[in-house]
């Protein structure tokens, strides 16, 4: 109850946050139930009503095929939202495994995995997306084994170095006289305790995943049409930019930009809240 | 009314403006130094005495903020300066050297490019040439071996000891007549403590330069001062001639800080400490904030319009205490 | 004082090597982990099956790993990354000229955000909450979160379309001029030196709303770094105490506040040149430019890896380069660097 009270101060002194947690629980909502939300069937094209701007009918328009674009950018948030979900959680399962096991055993294996990592940062993270997704092969499941990649090396230090401070404060010491074996100690002492960084740093990864995953599709890569995705959608409304149709284009791009901004702001109100003292 | 007086703070009050709201660190302090004079500043850590010199120098912190009071600087309320005129006093007539020489000089600069900028900022005038050699021979002044050398060393190769002489090389650059020192040894070795302060000394003799020497040591300040201020939470509680305190401290705090004071003979268990810490400043305070922790504490204290006056009849040993010793 | 200097270039050098082998070697596996045959890939959609085959014999795909990583090595010695069976040149030959277009693009952007980026984030730091301030907070918070396929589509639809100030996304030059002279491959700089001023106009002119796009985008850690740094250093003591020496503003801010801030700046401008070299990527596909990015897109819808891997191994490549500059600069600004290494 006391730590109820206390988020909802918290969350009423930082407004932009509360904007921002309301804004994700409306995106979450129309990932999950986009089907019964959405006015049109998104796939269901309509030639002779190709291009028509924004209307009453047709909020967002539609797109050279006559399908609604609002009904496709509400099914849109399902894709975009899925991958970066899965890669995030992926990414922070993987790396936190390898991070701890690295920093609270050192050695070898602390090496093998800051070699692995280092390996990884020595690309430029999204052309090494391209590259993995190009490799393993074009569709979306390896779209999400990329993301996890590149998004990896920050949790694999974040929770290594940590580990090493917590590692050497008094209470692993008391543990292991307590008779708890290492394995205990790391998994249920040491872990619970970076679960907070790991937390901000999760949300702070949301929005660059999204943005990741729609600027593959944007390339041709993973998600293919007509499945309804913001970045296809942009990638679509481009041809029709420069002849001034500019509602293909803008509505999905805008709608991605809304929803990493308020994956960004609610981060740092995350770390804010968790964290006082890296606040800038 | 006295023409030999250098410095004078009168009613300075600092509040900072906090995460917690508005913290009063000053209270009306009141300070004095004459020409040629050397007064020490001693209390306890927390005590608000870099916070004095900083609002003296004019260099708060941008969250301090002076609520009151006048500092006068041969004649002249510096708090009424021009950021100008009062940036052409500073490091000109008054200097300062701190706490912490590693930190206070700049990290990637070559030191007597430090002292040069110095010298540049107060004689436009100068050569380049000119300037290096007064920044050479600057540096030969604080007995630093080598000057010509060591003019190039980056601070990170230099010791604490060697920093700290660079801070007194830029500090006496352009030959101050007030030099406040504040905990100019901390952080040092015992015997560069004393080379360290022993050229402080001799270099502010030498100069005729009056001294301002904040520390919490108070053999220190017997050493090496004339006059000595207690400070506590924020004020002054007694000013008084170095003799007449050691011989007949009249505040109670003064008392038990000379109690507190190691001395030879006396082992570590007798050693006297002082009950309960520092007020919490951020609470709203009596008007004496040593009254919480004070055993001689009357209901008087409790009246405001604490200040520092005479003691009994002698001019020269102030006291701002209800039930003094 | 130059042998020294000299001596940093060449450890950093040897430095980079081992990051330079482990990229080599990722390319390499990421071109084994290809789905199907190599040689049929490498061969192209029409090859016969004796041409697969032979191929497969070029490649050394019938050798063990070990030895086929040995091949490639030595392939790469000699410049030779294969051939692009749409293009029908050797990839390094393509890439070659391709890349200073994409370079040309980038470095610009770069110096776009670095020329607004710094001054925002210092005048952000020495006037907490005022409207630059603010400014600088807004610009950072939704910079990043920008899609840049979208901001350049935004530019183009307003810049193009809307107010006609800009020319059509087209390439690096409008229809009716010719490339300069060849001589760095980078038309603002080589058609300032033969003095063609419309070329050198017509070019600048392509390259400004591409160019802005990356900046937006490299413009928001850049501005948040220094404007962090810049606040931690403003209140370090040596700023306290060159204000107690007397010293001017101007010397304070620019000799002790900014020298100390680029330090940290310039160490994380890694992190800025990974994102804009993976933008690139994209900002070339929605300006037509004929960068090195837009032909491994081109590439990697046709099916024909050799330009794909040979794209991200040479930019791969030219980040270690890049970041090897960094480095340097680094050490050449902070003299403890050089002590340490
Ligand atoms: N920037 C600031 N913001 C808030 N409070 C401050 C700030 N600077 C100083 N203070 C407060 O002012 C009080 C006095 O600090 P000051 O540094 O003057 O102590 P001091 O006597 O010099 O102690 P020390 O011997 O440790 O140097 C402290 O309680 C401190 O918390
Ligand atoms: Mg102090």
């Amino acid at each position: 109850m006391k730590q109820f009270e206390e988020w909802r101060y918290l969350l009423l002194q930082n407004p932009l946050t509360l904007i921002a947690l309301i804004v994700f629980i409306g995106v979450v909502i129309c990932a999950l139930f986009a089907p019964w939300l959405v006015p049109y069937d998104p796939f269901a094209s309509d030639t002779v009503n190709a291009l028509q701007p924004p209307s009453a009918n047709n909020w967002f328009g539609t797109d050279q095929l006559g399908r609604d674009i609002f009904s496709r950018v509400i099914m849109g948030a399902r894709m975009d939202l899925g991958i970066a979900v899965g890669a995030v959680a992926l990414a922070a399962a993987i790396g936190t495994f390898l991070g701890a096991c690295a920093g609270f055993y050192g050695g070898h294996f602390d090496q093998a995995v800051g070699r692995g990592v280092d390996i990884i940062m020595a690309f430029p993270l999204f052309v090494l997306a391209m590259a993995i997704v190009a490799g393993l092969g074009n569709n979306v499941i390896n779209v999400v084994y990329a993301s996890a990649i590149i998004n990896m090396p920050f949790y694999v230090r974040v929770v290594r170095s940590e580990i090493l401070i917590l590692k050497n404060a008094g209470f692993v010491e008391a543990a292991r006289l307590c008779g708890n074996s290492n394995k205990r100690i790391l998994w249920f002492q040491l872990l619970p305790n970076v679960s907070a960084p790991l937390v901000v740093q999760m949300s702070l990864n949301m929005g660059w995943s999204m943005l990741n995953a729609a600027s593959l599709s944007f390339v041709g890569l993973g998600i293919r049409p007509p499945t309804p995705e913001w970045g296809i959608m942009v990638a679509e409304g481009a041809h029709y930019i420069i002849s001034g149709q500019w509602w293909v284009a803008l509505f999905p791009g805008l709608a991605l930009t809304l929803v990493v901004l308020c994956f960004n702001l609610l981060g740092d109100g995350l770390r804010d809240i968790i964290d006082p003292r890296r606040r800038t | 009314m006295n023409t030999n007086l250098l410095l004078g703070v009168q009613n300075l009050s600092v509040a900072f403006d906090t995460r917690h709201g508005r913290v009063a660190v000053l209270d009306n302090v009141n300070l004095h130094l004459h020409k040629g004079e050397t007064l020490a500043i001693v209390g306890e850590s927390g005590s608000g005495k870099s916070v004095t010199a900083y609002a003296a120098l004019g260099v708060l912190d941008p969250a301090g903020k002076i609520t009151s009071g006048k500092v006068e600087f041969d004649g002249r309320n510096l708090l009424e300066l021009s950021p100008q005129e009062m940036r052409k006093l500073r490091g000109r007539d008054l200097a300062m050297i701190f706490q912490s020489p590693r930190t206070a000089l700049n990290p990637i600069r070559k030191v007597g490019q430090q002292i040069e900028d110095v010298l540049q900022a107060h004689n436009p005038g100068m050569s380049g040439k000119e300037r290096k050699e007064a920044a050479i021979e600057q540096l030969a002044s604080v007995k630093i071996t080598d000057p010509a050398r060591r003019y190039n060393a980056y601070p990170y190769e230099l010791s604490g000891g060697m920093c700290q002489r660079v801070m007194i090389a830029i500090a006496l650059a352009c030959k101050p007549r007030l030099l406040i020192a504040d905990e100019p040894t901390t952080g040092l070795d015992v015997t560069t403590q004393v080379v360290i302060m022993d050229l402080v000394h001799e270099l502010a003799q030498a100069h005729g330069m009056a001294t301002i020497l904040i520390t919490h040591d108070l053999r220190l300040a017997a050493n090496y001062c004339s006059r000595v201020a207690v400070m506590h939470a924020g004020q002054v509680l007694e000013d008084a001639p170095i003799a007449n305190l050691f011989k007949g401290a009249r505040h109670p705090y003064t008392k038990r800080l000379i109690a507190a004071t190691p001395k030879p003979g006396i082992t570590l268990e007798k050693l006297a400490s002082i009950p309960g810490q520092l007020p919490d400043l951020r609470q709203p305070q009596p008007p004496c904030r040593f009254s919480a922790r004070c055993d001689r504490c009357v209901p008087e204290c409790a009246a405001p319009g604490l200040t520092l006056v005479p003691y009994s009849d002698n001019a020269s040993h102030l006291i701002a205490c209800r039930n003094p010793l | 004082m130059q042998n020294s200097t000299f001596n940093l270039i060449l450890r950093r050098l040897i430095g980079a090597i081992p990051s330079l082998f482990a990229v080599i070697v990722v390319t390499f596996m990421v071109m084994r982990l290809l789905p199907g045959d190599p040689a049929a890939f490498f061969a192209g959609a029409a090859a016969s099956a004796e041409a697969v085959e032979q191929v497969r014999h070029q490649l050394g795909l019938n050798e063990s790993l070990l030895t086929q990583f040995w091949i490639y090595l030595k392939d790469l010695a000699q410049g030779d990354m294969g051939k692009s069976f749409t293009t029908g040149q050797p990839v390094t030959h393509d890439l070659m000229e391709r890349l200073p277009a994409s370079l040309e693009l980038t470095l610009l952007g770069l110096l776009i955000a670095i020329v607004i980026g710094l001054p925002l984030g210092m005048l952000a730091a020495t006037r907490p909450n005022s409207w630059i301030d603010h400014l600088c907070r807004l610009l950072t918070t939704s910079g990043v979160c920008l899609p840049t396929f979208f901001t350049g589509l935004v530019l183009i639809y307003i810049f193009y379309y809307l107010l006609g100030w800009a020319p059509a996304p087209m390439g690096r030059l409008d229809l009716f001029s010719s490339p300069p002279q060849d001589v760095t491959g980078f038309y603002l700089i080589d058609s300032a030196i033969t003095g063609e001023w419309a070329i050198f106009r017509s070019a600048l002119a392509q390259l400004i709303l591409p160019a802005i796009t990356l900046a937006l985008f490299a413009l928001a850690p850049l501005a948040r770094m220094t404007r962090a740094g810049m606040l931690g250093v403003l209140n370090s003591d040596f700023i306290r105490s060159a204000k107690a020496a007397g010293l001017p503003r101007r010397v304070i801010l620019v000799r002790y506040a900014l020298r100390n801030t680029l330090l940290p700046v310039i160490n994380t401008m890694g992190m800025v040149l990974s994102y804009l070299l993976g933008i690139n990527v994209l900002v070339e596909k929605v300006f037509a430019w004929p960068g090195i990015g837009s032909y491994a897109l081109e590439a990697l819808i046709a099916s024909d890896y050799a330009p794909v891997q040979g794209f991200v191994l040479s930019i791969a490549v030219l980040y270690v380069l890049l970041n090897l500059v960094v480095d340097l600069v680094c050490s050449l600004i902070d003299p403890r660097v050089e002590r340490a290494a």
